[in-house]
């Protein structure tokens, strides 16, 4: 049998392979980090969404339970009136904006979370050191991060934004309220959570490598379980889900969409920005 | 031709200096870098590694700049301090994410996560989580991740560091082993013993600066067998300025207090006594048996490189 650690120098003392190949691109470490992510397990996907479905379950059950004078219910009654519903309109009202406030604001967690445990932990565990001394450019390895961001938090807004619609349909059915959502409202209710959800993920990141010291593990500030770059990045979350509570009545669901999902945009492309230009190693290094 | 090189290099963070002109030299083999917490050995593998880019001095791998050119980065395998592995994966899939990110064709990826796991011993663990490994066996695991690429040069930051004794052992065998087979391999410590140990050819850091090199047996010569003694207080008096007026020649230790040289038992027994005669308030005369210290007290005394 041949002696395997001969076996690894004749390959590793020898001439390397043409390295040119081998620099790396941004989409191939994204893979890389989305397959790890993967591996990690649906139980970190689960503790993101249960508490979603909890809060969305309680927020819209206890209202009905208690005579409609909590959480906004008369707003939310409004709301669904205006849209056609007959009976149960406060249920109705309710399941139709927190589903989509609370998409925004978990979805905006989720993401930060995520964040959190692919730049924070690794940052902490000297893994974002050593993808530092691979062959990706820094740029790339903000690019990638960003790409992970973005498609892990549109899983999120997806599978969230589906819970969230199967709550509504079966309120629906149970109340038999007879809402016909107009197209302006499902425009709110799908893109403002995604642009949330993405601006939570993006603020994040910015954080992580602008100021790894407030997101590593056991560092920062702790703010309702997480660090004070956590309780930054999850403010566009909170500000949609006010924004829905409180806006949608009044302004109405495509000038809502326009004014929340605008202030939002901007932000993300900000951090964006910020990110792909603005990112040096030696931040993180130096935390 | 040495494989790894620095010449003139400084480096730091945020304007402030870490390395000051740093020149190094390694041909295929274990090197160690010996250093104290804060001499700067984390900052110069940074830069060897093309992590951090050194503000004066040139790094070359193989001929090849690495800061310049990142497609030689692929020369380097780097295993930072805490091994860096992902504690909810199995041993086999933090290799395989690293595989994953160095690009390793679809076709070699397994052949290779088999032979580095192989290599280091970890077959047996190869399905364990990664978080329920021994100090040991993750920093075992981080140098597998390190030899994916198939590096020419190791860069290993503190690998025997909270590993026990046998652990320590193990992965000893494995890095002669690697180098025997045409690595060069830089590992740091702050632990004079462990480093003669590692290697035959150990390298002092000393507040950012190499100030000496030689084998383990070059700088420990002459150091212990002259009864050198550390001397603390209780307070704040100048210790120095009080055993120089009782005639001894001392100077300040690196972690306080001062260390004074004796020749014999006798010339002890005499010391403690004037310190007390002198009302000199003692909290401890001990032997300054910490070969790191007694490296760098000679190193400072002017003899500057014990060798090589």
């Amino acid at each position: 049998m041949p002696d395997p650690l001969k076996d690894t120098a004749a390959t590793a003392g020898a001439v390397v392979e043409p390295v040119a190949a081998r620099t790396g691109s941004a989409a191939a470490l994204c893979g890389a980090l989305l397959w790890r992510l993967a591996r990690e397990g649906t139980r970190y996907l689960l503790s993101a969404l249960l508490p979603y479905v909890v809060v969305l379950a309680l927020t819209v059950t206890l209202p009905s339970l208690l005579g409609g004078h909590i959480n906004g219910a008369d707003r939310s009654t409004r709301f669904a009136v205006a849209l056609g519903a007959r009976g149960h309109q406060v249920v109705m009202g309710e399941m139709l904006l927190l589903a989509p406030a609370l998409t925004a604001l978990f979805g905006s967690i989720a993401a930060t979370r995520m964040v959190q445990g692919l730049v924070g932990a690794e940052v902490n565990r000297g893994g974002f050191e050593e993808l530092l001394s691979t062959p990706y450019p820094p740029g790339r390895i903000a690019a990638a991060l960003l790409g992970c961001t973005l498609v892990v938090g549109t899983g999120f807004w997806a599978a969230m934004s589906a819970l969230g619609a199967l709550g509504v349909w079966i309120t629906d059915m149970v109340t038999d309220s007879g809402v016909h959502p107009s197209g302006a409202y499902y425009a709110l209710a799908l893109v403002l959570p995604l642009l949330t959800t993405w601006a939570g993920g993006v603020l994040a990141l910015a954080v992580s490598l602008f100021f790894p010291q407030l997101t590593q593990l056991g560092g920062g500030v702790n703010l309702a379980g997480g660090s004070l770059g956590n309780g930054v990045a999850v403010l566009p979350g909170l500000g949609a889900l006010l924004a829905l509570v409180l806006g949608a009545d009044s302004l109405g669901p495509l000038r809502l969409l326009l004014i929340a999902g605008g202030a939002v945009a901007v932000i993300t492309a900000g951090a964006l920005t910020a990110v792909a230009a603005g990112f040096r190693p030696e931040t993180v290094l130096h935390s | 031709m040495p494989v790894l090189t620095a010449a003139g290099l400084r480096a730091g963070y945020r304007g402030r200096t870490v390395l000051e002109d740093v020149d190094l030299a390694y041909d295929p083999g274990v090197h160690v870098l010996l250093g104290p917490n804060g001499a700067g050995k984390t900052t110069l593998f940074r830069v060897l590694a093309a992590v951090l880019r050194p503000t004066a001095g040139t790094v070359r791998v193989a001929g090849r700049d690495p800061h310049a050119d990142r497609a030689a980065k692929s020369l380097l395998g780097v295993c930072a301090h805490r091994a860096a592995l992902a504690p909810r994966l199995s041993v086999a899939d933090n290799l395989r994410f690293w595989a994953r990110v160095l690009r390793l064709s679809p076709d070699d990826r397994e052949g290779r996560v088999a032979e580095v796991m192989a290599a280091m011993d970890l077959t047996d663990i190869r399905d364990q989580r990664a978080g329920t490994l021994s100090r040991g066996q993750a920093q075992r695991v981080g140098i597998a991740k390190a030899l994916l690429g198939r590096p020419r040069v190791l860069l290993l930051d503190e690998p025997t560091s909270g590993v026990d004794p046998r652990g320590r052992a193990r992965l000893r065998t494995r890095l002669r082993a690697l180098a025997a087979d045409g690595h060069t391999i830089l590992t740091s410590t702050h632990d004079l013993g462990e480093a003669g140990e590692l290697a035959d050819d150990v390298t002092v850091l000393y507040q950012g600066r190499v100030v000496g090199r030689g084998t383990p047996s070059q700088l420990r010569q002459g150091l212990v067998a002259g009864g050198r003694l550390r001397v603390r207080l209780r307070g704040r008096q100048d210790l120095c300025a009080a055993l120089t007026g009782l005639g001894y020649a001392a100077r300040p230790h690196p972690q306080g207090g001062a260390v004074v040289e004796v020749r014999d038992e006798t010339e002890t027994e005499d010391l403690v006594a004037r310190l007390v005669r002198a009302g000199i308030p003692l909290r401890e005369v001990s032997p300054a048996t910490n070969l790191l210290e007694d490296v760098l007290l000679h190193l400072d005394d002017g003899t500057g490189n014990a060798g090589a």
